[in-house]
C-alpha cells in the first residue's frame, strides 16, 4: 500500500476538510486515519491517505492538494510516509523574502539610483527566466561605489518576518541545527543569523575597497547548486542525511535545495517554485511552519504553540 | 453558542469523509475537532461542529435530516447531537 500524509494548516474556517477530502474522493484516494484541531483560529488536520488505487498520477495529485490547500488554508505539506517519519534535525532557510521581509538587492539599488534596472533584472532571475548567477553579477556591477555605510543604515531597517524569532527558538529548542544559506549577501545574513542565533551562515560576499563596493564579489558565487552543495556538506559535517533536512525558499535559486531535503518547504512561493516543494506556506508567518516539522517531534508541542500564535 | 457532535460509523470506501464534511460546510458549519480511523475496514468518525452564524444553529435539524439521508445513500449510520444535551 502507498500512503501520503496531508497535513492541512489555515484559519479556523468552514470547508478545509471537505475541500481536501473532496479531491482525495474525485481521484479515489482513501483516507485511512485523521486528526484535526482547530485551536483558536488556527486549524490543523492530518491525513493518512492511501494512494494506492488512484486514477490519476501520485504527482498529479499531490499537485491539486498543494493548490487547493493554499487555497483554502494558509498552507498545506504532502509527504512520502517514509520521510514523514523521518526525524528532522536540520533547516535551511533563504534570506531575503523568507526569513526577512526585504529584498535587499532591491533596496540597495534605491538607494544607487538603479532601481527601475535591477528590479527588471531581479524579477526575471527569480521567476526562473534568466540564469542566477548572471543575473546576480549584472545587479551587483550596478551597486558599484555604494558606501558601506548606506548598508549599515539599511541594515539596520531590517523587518524580520513575522513569527521568525520565535521559530528558530522553537526549533533550537527541538535540538535543530539552523543555517542561512543565501544568495543574497552576507553583510546582511551575518546580521540577521547572529539577532536570530542562526548556526550556519552561508551568503554572497561583495567587495568592498577603500569604503565603497567594487561592483565585484569576493570568492565563488552562490548559485543554486552551489546552495544545495553547502547543505550536503553541512549535513555531512554534522553526519546527518539530507533526508534529515528541511530547506525553506521562495526563489527559483532554492529548487535544487528544496527538491533535495527530506522537507522543502516554499514560504510565499514563487511560482516556479511550487512543484518542487512538499510543503507550501501562503501567510507572512514564518510559525506555520511549525505544523510541518515531522515525526511528531514539534508537531506535540504545535498544539500549545499555535494556541499562544492564536491568541 | 453550543456546539453539535456528529458520529458516523460504516463499512469503509473512498469518499465517505468528502460527502459528510460537504454537507456541514455547504450549512455553515465549521469543523473543531476531527477524528478518524479505520478499523479492520470499517470507518469510524466523529466531529464536533460549530456554527459561525447562530441562525444556522436552528439547522440542527436540516443537518440531522440531510446527513442521515446521505448516510443511508453511503452506507453510514449517523448520529447527530446538541452537545449541551449529552
Amino acid at each position: 500500500m502507498k500512503t501520503l500524509i496531508v497535513t492541512s494548516v489555515g484559519k479556523d474556517r468552514p470547508g478545509i476538510v471537505a475541500g481536501i477530502s473532496n479531491i482525495l474522493y474525485q481521484h479515489n484516494a482513501n483516507i485511512l486515519k485523521t486528526r484535526a484541531s482547530a485551536l483558536g483560529e488556527v486549524f490543523v488536520m492530518v491525513m493518512i491517505v492511501d494512494v494506492s488505487n488512484l486514477n490519476i498520477p501520485v504527482p498529479k495529485l499531490i499537485l491539486k492538494l498543494k493548490e487547493k490547500g493554499v487555497e483554502l488554508g494558509s498552507g498545506i505539506s504532502v509527504e512520502d510516509e517514509k520521510t514523514y517519519r523521518k526525524r528532522k534535525k536540520l533547516i535551511a532557510f533563504d534570506l531575503d523574502g523568507t526569513l526577512i521581509q526585504m529584498e535587499t538587492l532591491d533596496e540597495l539599488a534605491k538607494i544607487v539610483g538603479v532601481e527601475k534596472e535591477v528590479k527588471k533584472i531581479t524579477k526575471m532571475a527569480m521567476e526562473g527566466k534568466i540564469d542566477f548567477k548572471e543575473a546576480l553579477t549584472r545587479r551587483v556591477k550596478l551597486l558599484k561605489g555604494l558606501p558601506v555605510k548606506e548598508m549599515e543604515i539599511l541594515r539596520e531597517k531590517i523587518k524580520f518576518t513575522p513569527g521568525a524569532s520565535d521559530l528558530i527558538k522553537e526549533l533550537k529548542k527541538a535540538g535543530f541545527i539552523t543555517a542561512i544559506i543565501t544568495g543574497g549577501f552576507d553583510f546582511f545574513a551575518k546580521y540577521v543569523a547572529e539577532k536570530l542565533g542562526i548556526d550556519y551562515v552561508y551568503a554572497n560576499k561583495l567587495l568592498v575597497k577603500k569604503g565603497v563596493l567594487t561592483g565585484k564579489f569576493s570568492g565563488k558565487i552562490l548559485d543554486s547548486k552551489a546552495k544545495l552543495k553547502i547543505l550536503a556538506d553541512i549535513a555531512k559535517k554534522e553526519k546527518i542525511d539530507l533526508k534529515e533536512c528541511v530547506a525553506v525558499g521562495d526563489g527559483a535559486n532554492d529548487i535544487f535545495i528544496l527538491k533535495s531535503s527530506g522537507l522543502g518547504i516554499g514560504f510565499k512561493a514563487k511560482k516556479i517554485v511550487k512543484p518542487h516543494a512538499q510543503a507550501l506556506v501562503n501567510t507572512e508567518d514564518l510559525r506555520t511552519i511549525m505544523a510541518f516539522i515531522g515525526g511528531g517531534q514539534i508537531r506535540r508541542d504545535v498544539v500549545k504553540k499555535l494556541k499562544k500564535l492564536s491568541s | 453558542m453550543d456546539k453539535i457532535v456528529v458520529v458516523a460509523v460504516g463499512k469503509d470506501k473512498p469518499g465517505l469523509i468528502a460527502e459528510v464534511t460537504s454537507i456541514i460546510s455547504k450549512l455553515g458549519g465549521n469543523i473543531e475537532d476531527m477524528d478518524q480511523v479505520v478499523l479492520q475496514n470499517v470507518f469510524v468518525m466523529s466531529l464536533i461542529i460549530k456554527f459561525f452564524n447562530p441562525k444556522n444553529f436552528e439547522k440542527l435539524e436540516e443537518l440531522n435530516r440531510l446527513l442521515i439521508k446521505k448516510g443511508k445513500k453511503i452506507g453510514l449510520k449517523i448520529h447527530v447531537y446538541s452537545l449541551k444535551n449529552l
